[in-house]
């Protein structure tokens, strides 16, 4: 049983990694405003299915991981990441029964919540950063990507047992 | 066996907890240098995976480059290397007299300092700020406040130094002057980066500077970051609107900040004697006075900018005018006017003092024989 945990665990932190791998890799500079987020997703995923696990206060820390491969401010993807997760959290029951389109609509949703709220922080603490609506286009790249995102994970949860 | 509801502690207070740290994260964020250094070396391996796809398809690029593109290539490099060689036996000569000249003012001498070629990684950064990472750490020896430049210009400065990464803020972002200076009349002025990677701006411009667009912009020197003398940008548009308290200038970086692949770290206080390349040694070896000239470097220790790296940051800014100041130039010598007459044509080995309780003793040119350089051991409080 011990292993079992040990082994979900392995593969839950591992799918974290490559969420946050497919974050920072290079694309096109045509496509580089698309960027789906695929942290998010992957730890919405995780904080969906099992929220007793992995919530909030592991959304902090994958948070504070991602702001230090930005170079960004410490804390600013960490207290976004949390607000977030957290709304995912409250939300998992509901979440869980909902249509596909209807997830990817909230979670394109929750994806605009994230990046207003970085960029406000960003605005106070940096200071002077232009206002562009283009950091909304990843709401949209993800609206679609979170199909394929939720299928994947579900096989993974499902083929290795993750409890 | 899940649990419907939440055992533990509750979710609010993992939020609040979440949301406490994050902001005592935004607050010392300036303390946390060390950790952020330490887990960003932890994290490099990722860089370097996210990195992988990009390596890759340059390598396949170069790969199945065919025979036909390679001898263009090959060709348009051999012919670059012809004129930029050219250019440098030029440059060798020019360096020379310049030396000399600021050899006899008493200026100290320009050195060469080391340089590293990076690489500049493909990964992805905030998207407010202007960064790039590069593919050295600490163990190249790179160091917070480093000055980056590429083939065209300036680039910017390293901010951040992990084991194996360091990132580099560049030109262009908001948080970012650079201090520089007009080449054609030496007008002075900070350049602040406006967050758009291809423009800069000169703020508090009074309107009756002369600035006119197209003028170079190199750095000054001013504040010990960056060498004098790299170019920065061009002016691409000045406006006196009678609105506004002071000119807007608004300059192109040189660099070609959203395209770069390769750029230069400089150690600007690592310095030694020039060198030339292989090839070039046997040019200029005839010039007479090269022979003469290659002790200059040796023997003497720059008054400026040339601190020990672990000093620079606690330095003082120190002024390096083109021209020498007398009072801001401790290697002047004002009480030597009749070996200054004597020696014209001869060079002058300059040892400013590091100690400043020596006195001040000149060797004048009746103790020594004519062939040797005279020496002038000069102290700061004359």
């Amino acid at each position: 049983m011990s292993a079992h945990i040990t082994s979900g665990r392995l593969v839950v932190w591992l799918t974290l990694f490559i969420g946050m791998m497919f974050q920072i890799m290079p694309l096109p500079s045509m496509v580089e405003d698309w960027r789906p987020d695929w942290l998010l997703m992957v730890m919405a995923y995780w904080a969906m299915a099992l929220p007793h696990r992995y919530s909030i206060l592991t959304a902090w820390i994958l948070g504070v991981m991602l702001d230090v491969l930005l170079g960004a401010t410490l804390g600013i993807r960490s207290l976004a990441l949390s607000l977030v997760i957290y709304i995912v959290v409250l939300l998992c029951q509901r979440l869980r029964n909902y249509p596909r389109w209807q997830q990817s609509l909230v979670i394109a949703s929750l994806i605009c919540i994230y990046h207003a709220l970085i960029f406000w922080v960003e605005f106070v603490v940096v200071g002077a950063t232009p206002f562009d609506l283009s950091m909304f286009l990843p709401a949209v790249s993800s609206l679609f990507i979170w199909w394929w995102v939720f299928w994947v994970l579900r096989n993974i949860r499902r083929r290795y047992k993750v409890r | 066996m899940k649990p419907i509801f939440v055992r533990g502690v509750s979710n609010q207070f993992r939020l609040t907890l979440a949301i406490i740290l994050s902001v005592a994260l935004l607050v010392a964020n300036h303390r946390l240098d060390p950790i952020r250094q330490s887990l960003s070396s932890l994290l490099s391996p990722l860089q370097y995976l996210a990195n992988v796809p990009g390596v890759m398809l340059d390598w396949s690029a170069e790969a199945f480059a065919t025979r036909n593109m390679l001898e263009l290539q090959n060709k348009e490099l051999l012919r670059q290397q012809l004129v930029m060689s050219e250019r440098l036996q030029r440059f060798e000569h020019v360096r020379q007299e310049n030396e000399r000249l600021r050899a006899l003012l008493g200026s100290p001498v320009h050195m060469d300092s080391r340089k590293v070629v990076a690489e500049v990684m493909e990964v992805a950064s905030d998207p407010f700020r202007q960064f790039v990472v590069l593919n050295h750490g600490s163990q190249t020896g790179v160091y917070v406040g480093q000055p980056v430049v590429d083939a065209q210009g300036v680039v910017g400065q390293v901010i951040e130094v992990s084991e194996f990464t360091s990132r580099v803020l560049m030109v262009s972002d908001t948080t970012h002057g650079i201090p520089v200076r007009v080449t054609r009349n030496d007008v002075r002025a900070i350049a602040n980066g406006t967050g758009d990677i291809d423009q800069i701006e000169l703020r508090h411009v009074a309107k009756s500077t002369d600035i006119i667009a197209g003028d170079l912009l190199v750095t000054s020197g001013l504040g010990n970051r960056f060498p004098e003398g790299y170019p920065v940008a061009r002016v691409i548009s000045v406006s006196r609107d009678d609105g506004q308290s002071y000119a807007v200038i608004n300059a192109q970086p040189l660099a070609a900040l959203d395209r770069i692949r390769y750029v230069l770290l400089i150690w600007p206080d690592e310095t030694k004697p020039f060198t030339l390349p292989a090839d070039l040694v046997g040019v200029v070896a005839t010039d007479p006075a090269n022979a003469a000239q290659n002790t200059v470097p040796a023997n003497s220790v720059p008054a400026t900018g040339e601190q020990p790296p672990g000093q620079a940051a606690t330095a003082t800014p120190t002024i390096m005018s083109p021209t020498p100041t007398i009072g801001t130039e401790p290697a002047v010598n004002n009480t030597a006017p009749s070996s200054a007459s004597n020696t014209v044509t001869a060079p002058i080995t300059n040892q400013p003092a590091l100690n400043p309780a020596v006195n001040n003793t000149t060797t004048q040119p009746a103790t020594t024989t004519s062939s040797t350089p005279i020496s002038n051991t000069n102290e700061v409080n004359q």
